[in-house]
C-alpha cells in the first residue's frame, strides 16, 4: 500500500479563485513513484530548472510570403478585470540507481484593486524512472486530461517537463473554471504537435474559459518564427508602443495546429516585444480588447505583465530550495546523498571540454 | 554537524537549527581513534550559495504579493533549515588520542570526521580539574559544575576584568573564600568597602568565616607609630607616596637614623626634629610639607595602645582568613600611604618567613598603587610570597606587562572594543577568542582563562555567595517616592 502523507486541504480564496482544487491525483502520483525510492542520491551538482520551451517549446513555423502584418495601436481599455498569471517549474534534484528525482512547482498570481496575491502548489516530487516514468504520466493524462497521447520519448528530462506541464495545465483550468470575465495569463504559445496529450488538451482549456467570459493571453519570452530570417519580435521595434502586430499567413499542418491568433506584442517603451497568442474562435476585436484591458489592469514592465512575471518568479526553484529538497528526500526516504564523481572528468581532466575540466 | 574548513588552529563546522552550539560551547570532532578538542568562538551564517538571491527574491515578492503556500510535502521548513545553516567558527584548544590528552594536530577528514558536543562536566574530567582543593565556582551552561583547583591561583598573578556590574568583586570575594577554607592568608585592598562585611550572611548573621575575617580601617582601628615603620617602608612612602626629591629624601634619612639612634621616634619627635635640623630651607619646607601629610593622614600615632602590629593580625588568622584594609572614604594621598605600609610590611613579613606567603586581592590598583609596584608584582613580590588578583573595570589601567605575564584571566562582559584589545593582549588565549566571546557575556558570566582551566577557556554562570557583598550602588531612587505634586489616588 502506499505511504501517503498528509496534506493540508485545499484553501479557499476570495474572488478571483473562490476555491483552487488541489490536482489529489498529482500529489499521490508523486507520492506513488517516491515511495519506491532506496539507495543512494547523487545530487544535481547545477540544479538549473529545466525550461518548458527548451525541450518541448513552440514548433518552428513557415510563413508564407508575402507575408501580412498588421498594425494595431493600444490605448488602455479602462474596464476593471481581474488578470491572473500562471506558470510552473520543474528542477531536477538528483540521479537515483533507477532514475531521476524532479520537483514540480507552479504559481497562480492575481491582481485585483491594485493587490498582487499567489497561491503557490508544490513543490511535488517524481520518481521517473524509465519503467515507471511514462506509466505515471500517461495515467495522469487520463485522470485529468481525458485524452490519451504518448508521453513521448522516455528520456527524463522530457518527463520531468511534462509533469510541470501536467500541473501548467491543471491550475490554468482550475483558474479558467472558477473565474469569469478574467484575463488569463499563460507561459508558452498556443500551438498543439499532434500525438502530444497536453496539447490535445489545449482546446478543451480554451473553451473552458470562453465559457465564463476569460481571454487566455499565451506570452512566448522567446519565439522560434522568423520572417526573412528575422525573428518576428524585432518587428515591433519600428513601431510605436504599445502595439500589436497581427501576423497572419503562418502556415499550419497536420502535425501543427495554430489555436490562437499569433500577434507580437510590445507593450512597454522598453525594446523587448514577446508572441503574444489568443484564442482564434474569439472574435479579432475581442482579443485586442483582452490586451487593452491587460494594460489598463496590471502593470508593465520592461514589456511583460507583472502578474506572470511574479508567476515565474514564485514558481522558479531557487539553489537552497534544491538543496532543501535533497534534505527531505534523504530524511524522508532514508536515501544517502553521495556526490559521485564525473566518469567524464575523470577520464578526459583538462583534456575534456569546459564542463569536464571545471 | 559536519567538519567545513581549516585554517590555522580555527576549524569550521556546518550545523544546522536545532543541532545549535553556543559561544564558548566544546565539540569534540572525530577522526578515527583520535579526537580534537575544539571552542566555538563565533557563530555566523552559513554562507550557503543563492541565499542572498533567495532572501532578495522573499523579500521582493512579500512586498509585491501576498499569498499562501499549497505544500503537501513540508519541504519549505527544510528551505528555512537551509537558510537558517550555522557556521561554527572554532579555535582547536586540544586533541585526544588513546584517551590521553596531547598537543597534536592533525586536519581530520571532512568525510567520516564525526562532530559531536561534549560536556563541561567531561572536559573538566578529561583535563583533571579541579585536583584536590576543589573551590566551586558556579556552573556552565549546559548546568556542568565548574570548580578550580586552589593550587593554580597558587603563586600565581590573575586578573578580574568587565564593565562595571558583571560580578566582578563578586568573583573575587568567591575566590577569597575559597583560598581561606584551605587555610590560605588572603589580604584585600579594599577601595570601596565592599568586603568588610564578608563575615555576615545576607540576612545580617554571622557567617562561618565571621571569626576569619579582620577588617583594617586606617584612621580608626587601624594605626601604627613609627617605631613600628621600618627606614626602608618610611622612604617608600615619602618617595613614592608623597614625591618626596632625592635631597630631601637624603635629609630625611638622616634625621630618621639620628631619632632612631636616640629612641625618639614619634611624630612629635619628627616634627620638633625637621624644626631644628641644620639643612637648605627649601629642604625643611619639603620635609614639612610631607610630615604634615603623614600626621594629618591619622594613620600614624605616638599612642602605642592604639597602634597596631600587622603580624599580630596576621597571627589572628593563621589557619586561613581575610585581612580587609578598608580604602573606603580615604583621600587619595591617605590611600597611597596606607597601601605603601601595607605592602612593604608584608614584604618584611615575608622576608623574614614570619608569614608563608598571602593572596592579596588588589580592587582598581591604579588608584593607589605606584608605578614601579607594577614590575615589583610580577617579579620580586611573587617570588617573596605575594600572588595577587587584581580586579579592574578598567582594563587599560593595568600595564600589557601585567596582561602578558597573567595566569589567570578572569573576564566578564565587555562592550567597548578598545577594552577587548588590552585584554586580549594576554599570553595566555588568542585574541580572536577573547573578543568574539567576551562581548556576549550575559551578566554574572566569567570567561576564564588560563591556568585555572589549563589553557582551555570556559564560560562559567558564577554562583551566588550568602554574604552580604556591599558593592551595590547606593542609588538616590532606591525607595518608592511620590513625586512631589502628584497625588496618589487610592483606586
Amino acid at each position: 500500500m502506499t505511504a501517503q502523507l498528509k496534506y493540508a486541504p485545499t484553501p479557499t480564496y476570495s474572488f478571483p479563485l473562490p476555491t483552487l482544487i488541489l490536482p489529489e491525483k498529482l500529489v499521490e502520483l508523486s507520492l506513488e513513484s517516491m515511495s519506491g525510492v532506496a539507495g543512494c542520491l547523487q545530487p544535481s551538482t547545477d540544479p538549473i530548472e529545466t525550461l518548458l520551451s527548451e525541450v518541448d517549446g513552440e514548433p518552428p513555423l513557415p510563413i508564407r510570403e508575402p507575408p501580412s502584418i498588421r498594425y494595431i495601436p493600444l490605448e488602455p481599455l479602462e474596464e476593471e478585470t481581474a488578470v491572473i498569471g500562471v506558470d510552473t517549474s520543474s528542477v531536477k534534484v538528483g540521479e537515483t540507481d533507477m532514475g531521476v528525482i524532479c520537483a514540480v512547482r507552479g504559481a497562480v498570481v492575481w491582481r485585483t484593486d491594485g493587490k498582487y496575491r499567489y497561491l503557490r502548489v508544490g513543490p511535488l516530487l517524481f520518481h521517473i524512472t524509465d519503467e515507471d516514468g511514462p506509466r505515471l504520466l500517461r495515467r495522469l493524462q487520463r485522470r485529468y486530461l481525458g485524452v490519451s497521447g504518448g508521453a513521448g520519448a522516455p528520456y527524463p528530462t522530457l518527463l520531468q517537463v511534462r509533469f510541470a506541464g501536467m500541473l501548467d495545465h491543471l491550475l490554468q483550468m482550475n483558474v479558467s473554471q472558477q473565474t469569469s470575465n478574467s484575463i488569463i495569463l499563460r507561459d508558452g504559445s498556443l500551438t498543439v504537435r499532434s500525438g502530444d496529450a497536453l496539447g490535445n488538451a489545449l482546446p478543451q482549456l480554451l473553451r473552458a474559459a470562453r465559457d465564463r467570459g476569460n481571454v487566455i493571453l499565451a506570452f512566448t519570452k522567446v519565439t522560434r518564427l522568423r520572417l526573412l530570417g528575422r525573428s518576428i519580435t524585432s518587428l515591433a521595434a519600428e513601431h510605436k508602443p504599445p502595439c500589436l502586430l497581427e501576423i497572419q499567413g503562418l502556415s499550419t499542418s497536420k502535425q501543427i495546429k495554430l489555436l490562437g491568433r499569433v500577434y507580437v506584442a510590445r507593450l512597454g517603451w522598453e525594446p523587448y516585444s514577446f508572441r503574444l497568442d489568443v484564442d482564434r474562435e474569439l472574435p479579432s476585436e475581442a482579443c485586442i480588447d483582452a490586451v487593452r484591458r491587460l494594460l489598463h489592469n496590471d502593470l508593465i514592465f520592461q514589456g511583460y505583465p507583472e502578474v506572470l512575471r511574479l508567476a515565474h518568479v514564485l514558481s522558479t526553484f531557487t539553489a537552497i530550495e534544491v538543496l532543501a529538497i535533497q534534505r527531505y528526500v534523504s530524511g524522508r526516504y532514508g536515501l544517502k546523498v553521495a556526490p559521485q564523481p564525473s566518469i567524464r572528468r575523470m577520464l578526459f581532466g583538462p583534456y575534456g571540454t569546459s564542463r569536464e575540466a571545471s | 554537524m559536519r567538519l567545513y574548513k581549516k585554517e590555522g588552529d580555527t576549524l569550521k563546522i556546518l550545523s544546522f537549527p536545532g543541532e545549535d552550539a553556543e559561544k564558548g560551547d566544546y565539540l569534540l570532532v572525530e577522526d578515527e581513534d583520535r579526537s580534537l578538542i575544539v571552542q566555538v568562538v563565533d557563530v555566523q551564517f552559513a554562507n550557503v550559495p543563492g541565499v542572498l538571491e533567495e532572501l532578495l527574491r522573499d523579500l521582493a515578492s512579500q512586498e509585491l504579493a501576498e499569498g499562501e503556500d499549497v505544500d503537501p510535502l513540508g519541504v519549505s521548513s527544510h528551505v528555512a533549515c537551509i537558510q537558517d545553516a550555522r557556521l561554527l567558527v572554532c579555535k582547536i584548544r586540544g586533541a585526544i588520542k588513546g584517551g590521553e590528552l596531547t598537543v597534536e594536530r592533525w586536519l581530520p577528514s571532512r568525510f567520516h570526521s564525526r562532530v559531536k558536543r561534549i560536556r563541561l562536566s567531561q572536559l573538566m574530567e578529561l583535563l583533571e580539574i579541579p585536583g584536590d582543593l576543589p573551590i566551586e565556582l558556579g556552573e556552565g551552561k549546559d548546568s556542568s559544575n565548574i570548580s578550580i583547583d586552589a593550587k593554580s591561583l597558587d603563586g600565581r598573578l590573575n586578573i578580574i576584568t568587565g564593565k562595571k556590574g558583571t560580578g566582578k568583586s563578586h568573583l573575587s570575594k568567591l575566590l577569597a573564600l575559597g583560598l581561606v577554607d584551605y587555610g590560605a592568608t588572603v589580604v584585600v585592598l579594599d577601595l570601596n568597602g565592599e568586603y568588610v562585611n564578608l563575615g555576615y550572611t545576607l540576612d545580617g548573621r554571622k557567617n562561618e568565616y565571621h571569626n576569619r575575617i579582620v577588617v583594617l580601617t586606617p584612621a580608626s582601628n587601624f594605626k601604627v607609630t613609627l617605631a613600628q615603620t621600618s627606614l626602608r617602608i618610611i622612604m617608600n612612602i615619602m618617595i613614592y607616596s608623597l614625591g618626596l626629591p632625592g635631597t630631601s629624601a637624603r635629609e630625611f634619612r638622616r634625621i630618621w637614623r639620628h631619632l632612631e639612634a636616640h629612641g625618639a621616634l614619634t611624630l612629635e619627635g619628627l616634627g620638633e626634629a625637621i624644626r631644628v635640623w641644620k639643612c637648605n630651607e627649601l629642604v625643611r619646607d619639603a620635609l614639612y610639607s610631607r610630615y604634615h601629610a603623614l600626621a594629618n593622614s591619622g594613620f600614624f600615632t605616638d599612642r602605642e595602645e592604639e597602634s597596631l602590629d600587622l603580624g599580630d593580625v596576621f597571627r589572628r588568622v593563621e589557619g586561613g582568613g581575610v585581612v580587609v584594609v578598608n580604602l573606603r572614604d580615604l583621600p587619595p594621598l591617605d590611600r597611597r600611604i596606607v597601601v605603601e605600609y601595607v605592602l612593604g610590611k608584608l614584604v618584611d613579613l615575608l622576608s623574614s618567613w614570619k608569614l608563608k606567603a598571602v593572596f592579596l586581592f588588589a580592587e582598581e590598583a591604579h588608584l593607589y598603587f605606584r608605578e614601579t609596584y607594577w614590575d615589583d608584582v610580577v617579579t620580586r613580590m611573587r617570588h617573596l610570597g605575594i600572588f595577587t588578583t587584581f580586579i579592574t573595570n578598567q582594563p587599560d589601567s593595568l600595564s600589557e606587562n601585567i596582561y602578558r605575564q597573567a595566569d589567570n584571566i578572569f573576564l566578564f562582559n565587555f562592550t567597548n572594543q578598545r577594552d577587548l584589545d588590552m585584554v586580549s593582549r594576554a599570553a595566555r588565549v588568542d585574541a580572536e577568542t577573547v573578543k568574539l566571546i567576551a562581548n556576549e557575556l550575559p551578566p554574572h558570566y566569567c570567561l576564564i582563562l588560563g591556568c585555572v582551566v589549563r589553557d582551555f577557556p570556559i564560560v562559567a554562570k558564577i554562583r551566588s555567595l550568602d554574604v552580604q557583598t556591599m558593592g551595590r550602588t547606593r542609588l538616590f531612587f532606591e525607595d518608592a517616592l511620590t513625586p512631589r505634586g502628584v497625588r496618589v489616588r487610592a483606586s
